[in-house]
């Protein structure tokens, strides 16, 4: 570095200048003066609110994202139950199936009542996102 | 005055109150540094919008380990940077200082210095043409008042480096306006 440039770039930041008739310390302080200043640069009156509409816009992608995925996953696992039970030639009267299946009511309901309570839980307790 | 960890928090737990809170409060520093950094008006504010979006996105990565602000510049930078890349207006490095001297220094002739009527256009319009890291290390000294650390932090460049592009940048822009008020003084 240049030891006068720099000395002089310190004492005009400090306000500490001995010869202000110096063209280098004119020149100086008409660019400290500048530097100062903002940059003109303005945003919209609705900046916030066109980031907040792109913000929600992209979190709803993403939950059309996640359950399209979900309802791949599921499907999927319904094929291969369905291909599983047609090569094992299963049959659900056989072994313990026999035995509940007088009770299929009963499991029915169970199903729709878990699921229930899985929704409840959803309305009620806020996820953070 | 809500603080940054309370703010950031809520803005984690989907409060979006809380992330207009946080635009509202950086939005001049994020369009500082990308109004410096980005000529063209029309991709400006997309850019700065952009910038929030990955704030709001990367929010849960921030560790405290610096300000708010700090990270917030951080990322801001980042975004111009990869932006003047993908459009190559920039060089990857800063180029030679001796060829860019040349260049920024001696390009002009003296009449078109004397056409320079308004002081704050002519420096606004010289800083414009420094290279990005110039800008952004004078953007961040003097608009933001970030300390050197913060800028190192900024601009992942060690101390040295930043005061120096600092220096080479105050006298670069000086010796283009001493050669404008050598002008005058003749009039």
């Amino acid at each position: 570095m240049n030891s006068n440039d720099e000395d002089l770039q310190k004492n005009i930041e400090s306000g500490h200048y001995s010869n202000e008739d110096e063209l280098d310390v004119k020149a100086y302080q008409e660019v400290f003066a500048r530097l100062r200043k903002k940059p003109d640069m303005y945003l919209s009156a609705d900046f916030a609110d066109k980031i907040v509409v792109r913000v929600q816009e992209k979190q709803r992608r993403s939950a059309s994202r996640d359950f399209f995925w979900l309802a791949c996953g599921v499907s999927l696992l319904i094929v291969a139950l369905v291909v599983a039970f047609v090569l094992s030639g299963f049959k659900p009267t056989l072994g313990f199936l026999k035995g509940m299946s007088a009770y299929a009511g009963l499991f029915a309901f169970g199903i729709a009542f878990i699921l229930f309570l899985n929704r409840l839980e959803k309305k009620i307790i806020p996820r953070p996102e | 005055m809500i603080d940054d960890r309370a703010l950031v928090r809520k803005i984690l737990e989907g409060d979006t109150q809380a992330f207009r809170l946080l635009i509202s409060q950086h939005q001049r520093l994020v369009a500082h540094m990308i109004g410096r950094l980005v000529k063209s008006q029309e991709e400006r504010e997309e850019l700065c919008q952009d910038v929030f979006l990955r704030i709001h996105d990367k929010l849960g990565e921030f560790s405290f380990q610096s300000r708010l602000s700090t990270w917030i510049a951080t990322i801001a930078y980042r975004h111009a940077i990869n932006h003047l890349r993908k459009k190559k207006l920039i060089y990857s490095d800063m180029p030679a200082e001796q060829d860019f001297n040349a260049l920024f220094v001696e390009v002009e002739s003296p009449e078109s210095l004397m056409s320079e009527k308004d002081m704050d256009a002519f420096v606004f319009r010289l800083i414009d043409e420094l290279p990005p890291q110039y800008k952004t290390v004078l953007t961040l000294y003097h608009v933001e008042d970030m300390s050197y650390p913060e800028i190192c932090e900024v601009m992942a460049m060690p101390e040295g480096t930043v005061k120096n592009y600092l220096f080479r940048a105050r006298k670069l822009l000086k010796e283009k306006v001493k050669k404008y008020l050598g002008k005058e003084e003749l009039l």
